[in-house]
């Protein structure tokens, strides 16, 4: 911090006054235009006048002004309940010792567990297996246990740091067990930053070195990002910024960058949510974070007339929100129900054929619907990791008969897709076709009723989408029977690589290959009115596509068939004409694909790293690839002899059937969340799968908020009824009152007891681990003092007019500055 | 006894047998959403410039991308993360996950497409969206703010709300007006505008 104090003495004495009211009178071009236009001409003046006044304000001048520092750090030190990188003294002296590299590291209290703050979007977590509950290393035994822990992180940590961050670097630091257990749980992580559109990026470190390493590699890393981006920040707190951080989505570098506008809260205020994003487009803020700030600061507006849905449970009108949402979707586009029968097969890797190391393709397309493939999927990944034990390394896959029960996931994706499908394609040749298929395997259709419960409960979807799938089924199935036949009929004019694929299908389905294939055949047909649509599907997510891949002859019409070929059901097109689709369907001009390696992979365009270019993010304006299409070898994945032997096809028949069960805590809880589930559901659910048991936990959060008094002491006073129904009584809370950090809530305790109990004392650590220095973050946390604390001056000053002196702690910098400006004073007198 | 194995032990084999074709991109498409993977199944730190340089080309092109690596050893890791920052990698462009074996890799790849898949059904990043914004929208978050400026208190921050009304509101108010229309001394009154209307004064050192 020496340097910095350096900075502000000798900047402030170098400058000439001319430059400082240059400085000063600095607003940017926009600003300018907008204040314009929305002030008085006496305003501006006024304005005028007061920032030339500001002009010899020392605080102003030490926080605006003066050489800017290649990166503004901010170090939390508000200690929750967290043990904050602040006190291990190794890692905080590291960071402070950035400072002789221009790097300013200002402490501040936030009320949001981050370690460390480097932009305005940015912030960093560091967690260990101690922090996270657990005072022994993690045994093998007990990492079933973490799912919960990142669980409780993901839902209420990274909740409350979405509202003023975007980026999150989380940093795990342990030994292996503990990282491996924190690897295979990080799902529930992804999840939460998904659907909060955040950008995550897990470290792990297995030493209190390389976390230091990581630490200071994103400082570098970031101060190349935002090289001088913000002015150097005053020390101390001042009362604009602690103003603007009590915003729940300010942090002390946004408020640093919206003090850094040189204008007055007033003026800040006044401006439109345009014009402060405009202002502030300079020093990367997020809009999200400025809009919340724009929604406050209108909160209470006596002009505005406020609906209900703001103070009634924002749940159901997220509910609403959401279901008009679905019901537009279901307008603009039909719901495509599938049923997948043979994705192992298709979730085989098809190599390139053009392929060659070094030289990426896009070699898999997997495509999936609602419900369907990837869903299945996920479930089954869930469940089997119930089943199977996790070891932590590099295992070939366990050849172990336990599991056999793993055996249930393939017969389940079979069994439970067809029942899915079996009312959806009631009537259809589809449904003949599954038919056809059950009996070949000599089972019994599986009971609807089951599925309903199955999808309806297990996969939160309800009955609604149950009802719609039905619907739909009875409708679109109507006239979809002699089109398949149509279908059919084209594909097999298609040639000869349709009939490889059934060879390669068979040995796939083992005993029931013969009936497998006849129906692989019929089903592929098919689904190749879905082509069209999944086409479209992805059209609209990829980004940057500037392509022809309808004008070239790559795709031949069977090529594409076996990309895009899913055993799906397809119900109606948006026309409701099957014929149309059919015709698209077998139109190479309407085919678009995926790009190659080779067109993707560009020689002249390699990604260098710093070492070799020192500004890589320069580079961006370098020519786009032209997509075309992956269709590339499906054959040779039978050729490379990849598939199953048969006894593991006869052995599926010996396995029982059963419902899937989903893990408790696993991923999609976020997503599949259900908050819009949650405050309908008449009480807790007992014994129900994970989905549900998110949604009581959700539940059980709001009804605990929902009990605690209001703060609001004057609405509850007899007299202050004025305005009592415009906001202050909320009918149910929020459901991001359940996730906001609280600094060690019910659940968290609960899984630290639950980790207490299971782990070992410290001692157990392998006297290798020992010796490599991985005991260190089961320690005891040896203290930093407060450094930059100790380096402040303790001094009496008045804030304005106040006849009463304080005592304030203040950095050196300002008192020297404050001393000069006094001087300044007297001598003008 | 016959080895039977599960989808995703079944799956995974099949890419540890393609693993020497170095087949590792995928694109997944759930429920509407494309999500590009890029699958480093086999770490190698001296020959990582081409994959980067896919990297490069694949993340401007969807919008989910993800590269999923696999890293089965310290050293590896170490080096993994050197490379991160190496090559200046912005977070989440594409958000790197690391795994230590080719199945757990697997697993992730659908389960985050099927994580895609959801929040887009579910529109869920839009409805977080609406609900950080009304959660914001409270008295409980208003009173954190008011009182913030100094020497306010709980009660002169919802007389300021029935009186005068938003944050912005309070900001343009004057001292006869906040006089006028509650029940603040003339101190707090006069503290509110200058609070708001003198830069000097609010960037004074809160006083602790």
């Amino acid at each position: 911090m020496e340097g910095s104090n350096q900075t502000f003495r000798t900047s402030h004495e170098d400058f000439n006054c001319c430059q400082w009211v240059k400085l000063l009178n600095y607003i940017p071009p926009s600003e300018k235009g907008a204040h314009s236009t929305t002030s008085k001409a006496s305003e501006v003046e006024e304005a005028s006048s007061l920032i030339e006044a500001e002009s010899h304000d020392p605080m102003k001048l030490g926080t605006q002004f003066t050489s800017r520092p290649n990166l503004v750090i901010i170090v939390n030190t508000q200690n929750l309940d967290r043990e904050l990188l602040i006190s291990r003294r190794s890692s905080y002296q590291r960071i402070l010792a950035m400072e002789k590299e221009g790097v300013q590291v200002v402490e501040r209290e936030m009320p949001v567990p981050v370690d460390l703050v480097f932009s305005a979007t940015m912030c960093l977590l560091w967690y260990t297996a101690r922090k996270l509950g657990m005072n022994a290393p993690i045994r093998a035994e007990s990492s079933s246990c973490m799912p919960l822990c990142i669980e409780n992180i993901a839902s209420e940590l990274l909740m409350s740091l979405s509202f003023t961050f975007s980026d999150c670097i989380l940093i795990f630091e342990g030994d292996s067990i503990f990282l491996g257990a924190v690897m295979e749980s990080s799902d529930g992580l992804y999840a939460a930053a998904a659907s909060l559109n955040m950008n995550l990026q897990l470290f792990f470190s297995s030493s209190s070195d390389l976390t230091d390493d990581i630490i200071e590699s994103t400082i570098r890393h970031s101060a190349r990002l935002n090289k001088c981006l913000y002015p150097a920040m005053l020390e101390s707190e001042t009362l604009a910024e602690s103003f603007l951080t009590s915003f729940p989505s300010i942090n002390p570098l946004l408020a640093h960058a919206v003090l850094s506008c040189g204008i007055t809260l007033r003026e800040f205020l006044e401006w439109t949510h345009e014009q402060r994003v405009m202002a502030l487009r300079d020093y990367n803020v997020s809009e999200e974070s400025v809009l919340l700030f724009s929604a406050l600061c209108k909160y209470g507006d006596l002009g505005e007339s406020k609906s209900g849905t703001t103070d009634c449970s924002s749940l159901s009108s997220a509910m609403d929100t959401d279901s008009s949402y679905t019901n537009r979707q279901s307008h603009q586009r039909p719901e495509i129900q599938s049923i997948d029968i043979l994705e192992v097969d298709h979730m085989h890797v098809m190599p390139s054929k053009k392929y060659k190391a070094g030289e990426p393709s896009v070699s898999l397309l997997y495509q999936s619907n609602e419900g369907s493939n990837v869903n299945e999927l996920h479930k089954k990944i869930l469940e089997g990791r119930e089943t199977k034990k996790q070891s932590y390394g590099l295992v070939e896959p366990q050849r172990d008969p336990r599991h056999g029960l793993g055996t249930t996931l393939f017969k389940e994706i079979d069994w439970g897709d067809l029942n899915s499908a079996e009312d959806a394609t009631k009537g259809s040749d589809v449904y003949r076709v599954h038919q056809t298929l059950s009996e070949g395997r000599g089972r019994k259709s599986q009971n609807y009723e089951v599925l309903k419960s199955h999808l309806g409960v297990k996969q939160g979807l309800g009955s609604t989408l149950l009802k719609e799938i039905d619907d739909r089924a009875r409708t679109e199935n109507a006239n979809r029977g002699s089109h398949i036949n149509e279908f059919h009929r084209k594909s097999v004019e298609g040639g000869e690589r349709k009939e490889k694929r059934h060879e390669f299908v068979k040995p796939h389905l083992g005993p029931k290959q013969g009936l497998a294939t006849t129906s692989s055949k019929e089903i592929e047909w098919i689904d190749l009115d879905r082509t069209d649509d999944a086409h479209e599907a992805i059209r609209t997510e990829v980004i940057d596509l500037e392509t022809d891949f309808f004008s070239d002859n790559i795709f031949s019409p069977m090529k594409t068939v076996e990309v895009f070929t899913r055993n799906n059901v397809v119900k109606e097109s948006p026309s409701g004409n099957s014929n149309d689709i059919s015709k698209l369907m077998f139109d190479p001009s309407n085919l678009h694909g995926f790009p190659t390696s080779a067109e993707i992979t560009c020689d002249s365009d390699t990604w260098i790293p710093f070492t070799d270019s020192k500004n890589l993010f320069e580079e961006k304006n370098y020519k786009k690839p032209k997509i075309k299409a992956v269709v590339d070898g499906l054959i040779n994945q039978h050729e490379v002899g990849i598939l199953p032997d048969s006894k593991m096809e006869q052995t599926f028949l010996k396995v029982p059937f059963k419902l899937p069960l989903q893990e408790e805590g696993s991923s999609s809880s976020y997503i599949k969340n259900s908050f819009l589930k949650a405050s309908q559901l008449p009480r807790p659910q007992q014994g129900s799968p994970w989905t549900i048991e998110f949604l009581n936990r959700i539940k059980e959060k709001s009804k605990m908020h929902k009990t605690l008094p209001l703060c609001n002491t004057y609405m509850n006073s007899p007299g202050g009824s004025r305005r009592i129904d415009k906001g202050f009584t909320r009918k149910s809370p929020s459901i991001l009152e359940g996730y906001r950090y609280k600094g060690g809530n019910q659940a968290k305790k609960a899984s630290k007891q639950k980790f207490q109990k299971r782990f070992q004392s410290p001692l157990d650590l392998s006297p290798r681990e020992q010796k490599q220095g991985n005991v260190s973050s089961y320690l005891a946390p040896a203290w930093t003092p407060l450094d930059k604390r100790a380096r402040q001056v303790l001094s009496f000053t008045r804030n304005g007019d106040e006849t009463q002196s304080r005592l304030i702690w203040s950095d050196g910098a300002i008192n020297n500055l404050r001393n000069k400006f006094q001087r300044d004073n007297d001598a003008c007198l | 006894m016959v080895y039977l194995p599960s989808v995703l032990t079944l799956a995974s084999s099949s890419l540890l047998k393609l693993c020497k074709f170095e087949v590792k991109d995928f694109i997944v498409n759930n429920g509407g959403v494309s999500v590009a993977f890029i699958f480093i199944t086999n770490w190698d730190y001296q020959n990582i410039a081409p994959t980067m340089s896919r990297i490069k080309k694949l993340k401007c092109q969807f919008g989910h991308f993800y590269a999923v690596i696999t890293v089965s050893t310290k050293e590896q890791n170490e080096s993994f993360i050197k490379l991160f920052f190496e090559y200046g990698i912005e977070i989440g462009r594409p958000t790197f996950i690391v795994v230590e074996n080719l199945e757990i890799g697997f697993e992730k790849i659908v389960n985050i497409a099927h994580i895609n898949g959801e929040c887009k059904r579910q529109n869920a990043i839009s409805k977080l969206k609406i609900e950080r914004e009304r959660s914001v929208q409270g008295m409980e978050a208003f009173i954190k703010v008011v009182t913030s400026i100094p020497g306010l208190e709980n009660h002169d921050a919802n007389a300021l709300i029935q009186a005068i009304g938003s944050i912005e509101a309070i900001s343009k108010a004057s001292k006869e007006f906040i006089l006028e229309n509650t029940d603040l001394s003339p101190g707090k009154a006069e503290t509110i505008v200058r609070f708001f209307k003198d830069l000097k004064y609010s960037l004074c050192p809160k006083i602790i």
